[in-house]
C-alpha cells in the first residue's frame, strides 16, 4: 500500500470519529458547529497522557477521548436546553473558545532534553508515542479502521435500543417526547457527552499520527465538515457519514486535477444533493426501504 | 386517584389564558372540557402535562404536586396526552412509536387500535384518522392513571368519528381519569357524564352535558349576548 492511500486512510478514519460525532447531534436535532473543539480536547488530552506522563498510546488516546466526553457533559450544562440557532451559535462559540484558550496555554515539563507540551500559539508538538512505540504507520491505520468498526457496530447497537429510539424522538418533537415520560434532560446530557467523547477520540488518534497539535486545529472548518459530512451520508444510519467522509474526501482527492475549481464542483454537488435529499443519500425512508427489502429477501 | 386543578392561572405576555380555575376529576370520572376558540382548553393540558407553568395555584394528583414538574416527570407520575395536531415521530415505526422508548410491548396496543398490520410501516405513511388512532395507542399505552385527549376527534369525518369515539369508550381503562377536550359536543355527550365549559380562560359551566344547551352563560359564550337572549 503507498503512503500516500494509508495516509488517505487515516485521513477519512480520523475525520469519520468527528463525522459520528456531528450525527448523533443531528439525530438529536441539534447542529453542532462545535465539534472541533472536543476533537482537540481530545488531541491535546491524549497528547499529555502519553508525552508528558509517559501513558502508553492505546490507554492515552483513550483518556483524551474520556476528557473531551468530560468535557462534553460540562457543555451539556448550559447546553442542553437550547435548540435550533440558539444551539448552532452556542456550539460555534464553544468551539472558538476552545481555540482562543489553546492559544494562551501553556503547560510544558521536561521531557529528556525536550521541553513538551501545549505552548500557546505554537501548539503541542513532539507527541511521539506512536512511532517510539514502534507501530508502523500501516499498523496504525489499521488499528484506526478497527476502532472505527467497533464505534460503529457500538454506535449501532445503542441506535437500535430504546436510548437511540429516545435520541430519535427529542430529535423530532422535544415536547412530544417528553410527554411520554422520556428523561429528555439525561438523554441529551448522554448524546452530548457521548458526542464529545467520539470526536475526542478522533484527536486523540489525529495528534498522535501527526505528532503535533496547534489551536488551529480547532477551526470551526472542521465542524462544518463534519455536519457536511453527516448530511451527505443521511442521517439514517451511522455508516451514512462515514460514507460522507469517503465521498467528500475521496472526490476531492480524485479530482486533484481541477486545482480549486473541484472545491466548486463538490460543493455544488452538495448543495443539489441537500436540496433533493435533505437528510442525506441513506436518510431514514431509504434505510427503512433497504432493511424491509432485505428482509423479503431473508423470507 | 384524583385530578386537582387548584386555583391556576395561566399569563402568556401579560395576557390571561387560564384565570384561577379550578377542576377536580376523580377515578374512573371522564370529563368534557368544551369551550369557543381561545377558552383556555388546550392551555389547562399544557399546564396539568408541564408544558406551561402557572403563575398562581396547583396541579396535584392523588395529593402528590405536580406543578413545577418537569413534562417527563409528569408523565412518569402517571399523566399521558394526545395532542390537537397528533404529534407523531414520523420517521420511526408505528410500533416504535407505541413504545416510545418505554419497556413495554407494542403489539396489544397496535391491536386494539387496529393498526397492528401496519407495525412496520413508518408512522410518516399513515392518514389522519390512523395518525390519531396511533396517538392513542401511544397514550394508552403506558396505562396512564390520567388521560388528557385534546380533540382526540378533530379533523375526522363521521365514520372515523364514531370510530374514535368507540374506540375510548371501550379500550379506556375504567379507572382512568379521562378528560376530553373537544368541539363535537356528540362525542362529549357519548363519553362523558361530566362537562366543564371554558370562556376567556375561566370555568363557566360544570355539570351533566344535558344541562349545557339551557345554560345561559354558556350561551352568551357562544352566540353573544344579544343572539343568547
Amino acid at each position: 500500500m503507498s503512503d500516500y492511500f494509508v495516509s488517505l486512510l487515516i485521513r477519512i478514519g480520523i475525520e469519520a470519529f468527528v463525522a459520528l460525532s456531528a450525527y448523533l447531534l443531528l439525530l438529536m436535532g441539534r447542529m453542532s458547529f462545535g465539534q472541533q473543539g472536543f476533537f482537540v480536547i481530545g488531541a491535546y488530552a491524549a497528547g499529555l497522557a502519553t508525552a508528558l506522563y509517559g501513558m502508553p498510546l492505546l490507554p492515552g488516546v483513550a483518556l483524551g477521548a474520556l476528557v473531551a466526553a468530560l468535557g462534553g457533559a460540562l457543555f451539556a450544562g448550559p447546553m442542553a436546553a437550547p435548540r435550533g440557532l440558539a444551539f448552532a451559535a452556542g456550539s460555534l462559540a464553544f468551539g472558538e473558545l476552545v481555540r482562543v484558550a489553546l492559544l494562551d496555554l501553556y503547560f510544558q515539563g521536561q521531557v529528556g532534553p525536550d521541553l513538551i507540551g501545549p505552548a500557546g500559539p505554537d501548539g503541542f508538538r513532539g507527541i511521539r508515542a506512536l512511532f517510539t512505540s514502534g507501530v508502523s504507520v500501516t499498523t496504525y491505520a489499521v488499528g484506526i479502521w478497527l476502532a472505527l468498526g467497533v464505534t460503529l457496530l457500538a454506535t449501532a447497537f445503542f441506535l437500535r435500543s430504546r436510548w437511540g429510539e429516545a435520541l430519535r424522538m427529542i430529535g423530532e418533537d422535544e415536547e412530544a417526547a417528553a410527554t411520554v415520560g422520556l428523561p429528555v434532560r439525561r438523554v441529551k446530557v448522554s448524546a452530548l457527552a457521548g458526542a464529545g467523547g467520539l470526536a475526542g477520540l478522533g484527536g486523540g488518534l489525529f495528534a498522535h499520527y501527526a505528532t503535533y497539535v496547534e489551536p488551529g486545529h480547532a477551526d470551526v472548518m472542521l465542524g462544518v465538515h463534519s455536519l457536511a459530512y453527516a448530511f451527505i451520508g443521511g442521517l439514517g444510519t451511522p455508516l451514512g457519514p462515514i460514507i460522507g467522509v469517503a465521498l467528500d474526501i475521496g472526490f476531492l482527492e480524485s479530482f486533484r486535477f481541477l486545482a480549486g475549481y473541484r472545491m466548486i464542483i463538490f460543493g455544488g454537488l452538495v448543495m443539489g444533493l441537500l436540496i433533493v435529499r435533505p437528510r442525506g443519500l441513506l436518510d431514514e425512508v431509504a434505510v427503512h426501504r433497504l432493511s424491509r427489502f432485505l428482509m423479503r429477501g431473508r423470507r | 386517584m384524583r385530578l386537582s386543578v387548584e386555583g391556576v392561572s395561566v399569563r402568556f405576555a401579560g395576557i390571561s389564558a387560564l384565570s384561577s380555575l379550578s377542576l377536580a376529576v376523580a377515578a374512573g370520572e371522564r370529563l368534557g372540557v368544551v369551550g369557543p376558540n381561545g377558552a383556555g382548553k388546550t392551555t389547562l393540558l399544557n399546564v396539568v402535562t408541564g408544558l406551561v407553568r402557572p403563575v398562581a395555584g396547583a396541579i396535584r394528583l392523588d395529593g402528590h404536586t405536580l406543578t413545577g414538574l418537569p413534562p417527563d416527570a409528569v408523565a412518569r407520575a402517571g399523566v399521558a396526552r394526545t395532542f390537537q395536531t397528533p404529534r407523531l415521530f414520523s420517521r420511526l415505526t408505528v410500533a416504535q412509536n407505541v413504545r416510545a422508548g418505554r419497556p413495554l410491548d407494542a403489539e396489544p396496543w397496535l391491536r386494539l387500535v387496529g393498526l397492528l398490520p401496519r407495525r412496520g410501516d413508518l408512522a410518516a405513511a399513515l392518514t389522519p384518522g390512523e395518525a390519531r388512532r396511533l396517538e392513542l395507542a401511544r397514550a394508552l399505552a403506558g396505562s396512564p392513571h390520567v388521560l388528557l385527549l385534546d380533540e382526540p376527534c378533530g379533523g375526522l369525518g363521521p365514520t372515523e368519528t364514531e370510530d374514535i369515539a368507540a374506540l375510548l369508550d371501550r379500550a379506556v381503562a375504567p379507572a382512568t381519569i379521562m378528560v376530553v377536550v373537544e368541539h363535537k359536543l356528540r362525542v362529549i355527550s357519548r363519553l362523558c357524564a361530566r362537562v366543564a365549559v371554558l370562556h376567556l380562560g375561566e370555568k363557566i359551566f360544570d355539570g351533566p352535558p344535558t344541562a349545557l344547551r339551557a345554560d345561559r352563560r354558556v350561551l352568551e359564550a357562544y352566540l353573544g349576548k344579544s343572539r343568547a337572549s
